[in-house]
């Protein structure tokens, strides 16, 4: 055990830590910062993504002994005065389904427009290559990460886009009509899977 | 378009969720802890077929361990589900031979390494050829072999899943092969594959007063955690409450497994009296969880020679894995879909799942259909090759339309836009234009083009009983609680409940909250699967939507003192008569009238889905109440010297009804396209002698920001009946034509026939060295 003092989210700590033990069971384990997540335990998920000085880093890569000095941010320290941009951004290009990796990839884009305010789509798609996601696609997260960076990407345009076309018959206007059908009582036995 | 009609679905409202989520304060499973909470871990067979002697004692005497279980200790060691909460006849790699409960991880870690177990080989099987050759190890006492028919014959001991045979017969099949000028016949092959949700299963099981569980865990359905723990406990399911949580991301599999771990954690919580956590590591979640199913389809097809299909034959045969409780489920829909979205007269297909010793299979997002796709629209593409015309014209002759019977002799009434679809994407793509200028290639890079076409069972229909409730109470300050009984786990489903239930009451969005599945509040209304969740279970939500408004009309009709022939109109929480805003109520000042005058304040409702009639002998009946069409059309790069394949543009129109948040949609629709890809390309997770070494994230691959390609969606509104507000199925849809167009575009840029996916650059240089061109 050895002890070693740095910030988390600003607030300075001094921790005896083990030899096994990681950045992300200090952050979930002690300070209960359980927005972040573990999803590999590998460092290939990003699922664990904190800025320590400001680079992203795998918390289930990061030695709690390396620790010394070292100024850690996590997702909740993104958002003691409001929403940062990015997380309003995610929220308003709908780029969250279940939301595991959202905490890490936010972290990643953070990352990358501290060091690069400006950055293209292919440089965005590269700074998040190490977040997976099973869910979304990554089109609205890279359109939320370009909306904030003011920059491109091709899921902004598409939220332009004729997205919806209509079937002949109602352009040719026969009533929309969308009553539901009467409901009745189902048979006995059978379970739904 | 009548989009005037509606205020709140149609929008791309942002998720309820949302603020949660990004902020992290949403809560996992393992994001909760309790005082004097035990942490356990099971320890997994290392041989596909033994008896094991399992030792707890050195276990037991490691230092913060305070439980180690094994068989004997579990109060019914298998489940109502076929699985085992623990067993000492491992049937699988991945079967639990005993389960470890200590006061911290490190603890759990060393006494997990500290059980003893002897193991005393038994015979084992791994495919599904192997399985069915004559004298192979029986795997299953239930398991059955083939007649001389080649049906099942319930009199012969075998590996046939019995349970999970579903025959097709429509027509006369020996009559339209007679008709047939061609015939055609191949065999095609999917793999395993991982679900890989981000994050990994965990569950959190305490005791609740003198006699009761609470459970917390990350399930795709609400009830299933209770209904396990009170098997595993065998106690009444009165004493087991469940309350859902914050999943992420479940795809089908977070039902069995999870149900599993909260019964071992609850015979570990029972032993101990103290609370339990049981979270996998991501190996640990590979290793037990289920897989998509494998299959091996055979197709024969017979056709005349300007291109009309007239008999269709098939057998699809799939792994099932030592146990399985979704087969039976799933090969209802692998029938209705075997022959595709065609309309053919003579059909005759048989489905069924084969027991070995390999993983366990369960439901993945498609519940067969990516498989089946992949099948038919290769053998389809093969028969335009033989039979000399574009693929394109034979589907033009064959493609269902509004009227055709279906495979299950089923009328399609609803309106049927799938020919009008892939007109569209035709053009859109230029399809035939490209298809010829590539075919010229002759460098290194060549390129593809694949197009597939699809309709799907819209929710459950056929395969099972598609009902649900929903409840919705209001408050004297004119807030509101919704309680669905279906589960959101990433998908959106709060969010388009939220919207249902405003669009239905008129209650204003901000002004109702969502709270989590709780099993002694609500009902259970069957399982969070078949994209059910917005079209049939928004239709109890919807109701409880209706019946709020209902009540604000009554109580706004005596405050406002409208008279008889006066409507009464409900909006963003405001209650209006039609036509007078000045003569106006808000929602608050009506639930406080009926507060104080012992008005109804809350109401819960019931939606069971029109029955349907089928017949399991033969398939055929009304399989599901409307269908959702869909075209696809993937574009691709194959590298002739290396095999790498890249997605350069992927088109995916879809059919939805009616898009109730075209934001959510979207989303669902990147998200499956990249899944399908992988299962198309690259994702397989390989077993050896029931045994994998794709363990984690690092070995399984799935794709990444930078593997997405160009994507352009289009979404079709009908006007359909079925579902609630008009919405179809959408989020399986999403991914399973991805897999088939990409395999399409691959054969198409390297002039070789695609027997296989996935398309790995192995197997891509492995079909160039074969030679063997086509079309």
């Amino acid at each position: 055990m050895i002890e070693v003092s740095f910030s988390v989210n600003g607030a300075a700590h001094t921790l005896r830590v083990g030899p096994g033990e990681r950045l992300i069971d200090v952050l979930r384990g002690r300070l209960g910062l359980t927005g972040t997540k573990e999803g590999c335990g590998i460092g290939v998920c990003g699922a664990c993504t904190v800025l320590v000085d400001g680079r992203a880093e795998n918390a289930c890569l990061v030695p709690a002994a390396s620790l010394e000095g070292a100024s850690v941010v996590t997702v909740e320290g993104l958002s003691t005065d409001g929403l940062d941009p990015l997380q309003q951004a995610f929220l308003d290009h709908h780029a969250i389904q279940c939301g595991f990796c959202t905490p890490g990839l936010v972290m990643s884009a953070r990352a990358l427009l501290d060091e690069n305010p400006e950055p293209t789509e292919e440089e965005i798609r590269t700074a998040i290559r190490g977040n997976l996601c099973r869910c979304t696609g990554y089109e609205q997260a890279i359109a939320a990460i370009a909306s904030v960076a003011g920059t491109g990407a091709r899921a902004l345009l598409d939220e332009q886009a004729g997205l919806i076309r209509s079937s002949a018959r109602l352009e040719a206007g026969v009533p929309f009509a969308r009553t539901p059908p009467t409901s009745t009582p189902a048979p006995e036995g059978g379970d739904a899977r | 378009m009548q989009q005037d009609s509606f205020h709140v679905v149609g929008s791309p409202t942002p998720r309820v969720d949302g603020y949660d989520k990004v902020t992290g304060r949403a809560l996992y499973t393992d994001d909760m802890s309790l005082p004097g909470m035990l942490y356990a871990g099971c320890v997994h067979s290392r041989q596909p077929h033994a008896i094991v002697e399992v030792d707890p004692t050195p276990a037991r005497s490691v230092p913060g361990v305070v439980a180690v279980l094994i068989e004997k200790d579990f109060p019914k060691p298998q489940s109502r589900y076929d699985w085992f909460y623990c067993t000492s006849h491992p049937r699988y790699r991945g079967d639990v031979l005993a389960v470890v409960a200590a006061e911290t991880p490190e603890a759990l870690e060393e006494g997990i390494a500290a059980v003893r177990v002897g193991y005393t080989k038994l015979p084992a099987v791994f495919t599904v050829a192997d399985a069915l050759s004559p004298g192979a190890p029986q795997v299953r006492a239930e398991g059955v072999a083939l007649g001389e028919d080649g049906v099942p014959d319930p009199e012969r001991p075998g590996n046939i899943f019995p349970a999970s045979y579903k025959p097709l017969r429509k027509g006369d099949l020996a009559a339209g092969f007679a008709q047939a000028d061609l015939i055609v016949e191949r065999t095609y092959d999917t793999p395993y594959v991982e679900h890989a949700y981000l994050e990994p299963e965990s569950v959190l099981v305490s005791p609740e007063g003198a006699d009761g569980v609470l459970i917390r865990a990350s399930s795709q359905q609400g009830h299933t955690p209770q209904d396990f723990v009170a098997d595993a406990l065998q106690i009444p399911m009165s004493r087991v409450r469940a309350v859902s949580t914050t999943v992420g991301g479940s795809f089908g599999s977070k039902l069995e497994l999870v149900g599993l771990m909260c019964g071992r954690a609850a015979v570990a919580m029972s032993a101990t009296g103290r609370p339990v956590k049981m979270t996998y590591a991501r190996e640990d979640s590979i290793l037990e969880s289920t897989k998509r199913h494998p299959f091996t389809t055979t197709v024969r097809i017979g056709a005349t020679a300007d291109g009309k299909i007239c008999a269709y034959q098939a057998s699809q045969v799939e792994n099932a894995g030592a146990y399985n409780n979704q087969a039976p489920w799933m090969n209802i829909r692998a029938r209705v879909h075997s022959a595709g979205p065609y309309d053919i007269a003579n059909i005759s297909t048989d489905t069924y799942a084969v027991y070995t010793n390999n993983t366990v299979p369960g439901a993945f997002r498609g519940y067969s259909s990516p498989q089946v796709i992949f099948a038919n629209e290769m053998a389809i593409d093969e028969l335009a090759d033989e039979l000399g015309i574009s693929v394109v014209e034979l589907k033009r002759k064959n493609l269902l339309r509004r009227g055709s019977i279906t495979a299950t002799g089923q009328q399609l009434v609803h309106e049927t836009l799938l020919v009008d679809m892939m007109e569209d994407i035709l053009r859109d793509t230029r399809y035939e234009e490209k298809r010829a200028a590539y075919a010229a290639e002759a460098g290194v890079w060549r390129h593809g083009i694949g197009l597939v076409t699809a309709y799907r069972g819209a929710a459950l229909g056929g395969e099972g009983v598609d009902a649900s409730g929903a409840m919705m109470t209001g408050m004297q300050d004119g807030s509101f609680v919704l309680r669905p009984s279906l589960m959101e786990f990433g998908q959106g489903l709060n969010t388009v409940y939220a919207q249902i239930a405003s669009e239905a009451s008129g209650v204003a969005l901000s002004d109702i909250r969502l709270e989590p599945v709780d099993t002694t509040v609500m009902a259970d209304s069957g399982l969070t699967v078949a994209s059910r969740g917005t079209a049939q279970g928004g239709q109890s939500v919807r109701m409880a939507g209706e019946a709020i408004r209902a009540m604000i009309e009554e109580t706004a009709r005596a405050m406002l003192d409208a008279a008889p022939d006066e409507r009464i109109e409900v909006r963003d929480s405001i209650a209006w008569i039609e036509g007078r805003p000045d003569r106006s109520v808000r929602v608050s000042d009506i639930w406080t009238m009926r507060r104080y005058t012992g008005r109804q304040l809350s109401t819960y409702q019931w939606y069971s889905a029109r029955p349907l009639v089928n017949d399991d002998a033969t398939g055929q009946g009304e399989a599901f109440q409307t269908y959702a069409y869909g075209v696809c059309v993937a574009e691709v790069s194959v590298n002739t010297h290396s095999g790498e394949v890249i997605v350069d543009e992927v088109s995916a129109y879809h059919d939805v009804g009616h898009a109730l948040n075209p934001a959510l949609i979207r989303g669902q629709i990147y998200g499956g396209i990249l899944m399908g890809m992988g299962f198309g390309l690259y994702e397989e997770y390989r077993l050896e002698q029931g045994r994998s070494f794709d363990d984690n994230l690092d070995a399984y691959l799935i794709a990444t920001a930078k593997d997405a390609p160009l994507v352009n969606i289009r979404l079709y509104e009908c006007d359909d009946p079925e579902g609630a507000y008009g919405a179809k199925s959408l989020a399986e849809n999403a991914t399973e034509m991805i897999g088939a167009a990409c395999a399409l575009a691959v054969k198409h840029a390297i002039k070789r026939p695609v027997r296989k996916i996935p398309l790995t650059p192995e197997y891509i240089l492995e079909l160039l060295a074969q030679g063997e061109a086509c079309v």
